[in-house]
């Protein structure tokens, strides 16, 4: 056909190999694409032409997801797939994970197609630590504890590597075992403060619960400042310091 | 990367314009590529309002007779057209994305039959 040659045309003369093909192509791969039309004449030789055209254009029919067909005759009796995304090994290359959805219809007898590259790769993760580890009791024992108990074998480098690796992942755990419920029991002691406060207000307490009571307040120190301190470090503090060092400037200048 | 591309057969009923708009917003798309819109002509007003804001650029292939049309917006945050070429077939794109160069046909071949037969 005409406009196939002339695309080929197009493609040839561009030295760009980042080509995607999409739209209403009306045609089809092959007899598993349409249901229910019945055979027409030429039929075979249109699928023929498409599929040489997709071949010599050097494009690769992207993984489709979602529905099977993308046009349905109104009353029913036909469908088929005649809408399409095509890409080069190139386009793939740059955007890694390319597929094609064919959304649900809704306003046309056509589905919608949506191109996604949804796979992004970030790169490494970043390992952050937490400056309130380091108030916590535990958290020297807990890091020689661990990394003397990984065997890992070979390359001083590596073994640094693997080992840096596995405490990671435990620190991890260990931070959610610790830190990781501190609304709950933040919620819980004040919970119990208030109780002992009530019971202050109705008659006096004896030494025991007055004790109790000045724990629990410590307590709620302690989980205030911690949460404090992460949600500096979460904020990028850094930032705001700055910031705020900018605007004292300001402020003595204006002086 | 997203591309949302449908054939509208017809893009005058406000049903089929809020569709759109609601489908751009959900997906999230970069470029929206529309198929048999049959409409003599829109206003850029038209664009900007089917966009959500007015960073965008456009082409649109008038139908013939009544059949056709092939309309295509984008985000000029993400492309940048160089080039182009288009016809009541298809629209041939050159487009710049974040510094790399690549290619975009959109294709509509409703009267293709007509060629065949």
């Amino acid at each position: 056909m005409q406009m196939w040659e002339e695309l080929k045309g197009i493609r040839q003369r561009e030295s760009c190999n980042s080509w995607c093909i999409l739209g209403y192509f009306n045609s089809i791969r092959n007899e598993g694409e349409r249901r229910g039309i019945s055979q027409a004449r030429g039929n075979k030789r249109e699928m023929q032409g498409f599929n040489n055209f997709i071949d010599s254009m050097e494009m690769v029919d992207i993984p489709c997801i979602g529905r099977k067909y993308t046009w349905y005759r109104p009353n029913g009796k036909a469908k088929s797939r005649l809408d399409r995304i095509l890409t080069t090994f190139e386009w793939l290359q740059h955007w890694p994970g390319s597929k094609q959805y064919v959304l649900n219809r809704q306003v046309s007898d056509h589905c919608a197609l949506v191109l996604k590259s949804n796979i992004t790769d970030w790169g490494p993760k970043p390992f952050r630590f937490l400056d309130i580890w380091q108030e916590h009791k535990e958290f020297d024992n807990f890091v020689k504890d661990k990394w003397g108990s990984y065997l890992v074998q070979g390359n001083k480098i590596l073994v640094l590597k693997e080992k840096l690796k596995m405490l990671k992942s435990d620190l991890k755990g260990w931070n959610k075992d610790v830190f990781g419920y501190t609304d709950k029991i933040k919620a819980d002691i004040m919970n119990k403060i208030q109780e002992l406060d009530i019971r202050d207000d109705e008659d006096e307490l004896d030494e025991n619960k007055i004790r109790e009571r000045r724990e629990l307040l410590s307590q709620l120190q302690d989980i205030n400042m911690r949460n404090e301190s992460l949600l500096q470090q979460k904020s990028k503090a850094l930032l705001m310091e700055e910031g705020q060092a900018h605007l004292t400037m300001e402020a003595k200048t204006q002086d | 990367m997203r591309i949302l591309s449908i054939s509208v057969r017809g893009f005058g009923s406000p049903v089929k314009w809020r569709y759109i708009k609601d489908i751009i917003r959900k997906e999230d798309s970069k470029m929206v590529c529309l198929q048999e819109v049959k409409m003599a002509s829109f206003s850029l007003n038209n664009y900007c309002q089917l966009w959500g804001d007015n960073d965008i650029d456009y082409f649109y292939s008038e139908p013939v007779n009544g059949a056709g049309g092939i309309l295509t917006i984008w985000h000029t945050k993400f492309f940048q057209c160089t080039k182009h070429i288009i016809n009541r077939w298809y629209i041939v794109f050159f487009l710049e994305s974040l510094g790399r160069v690549i290619f975009l046909l959109l294709l509509q071949m409703c009267i293709l039959h007509v060629i065949y037969n």
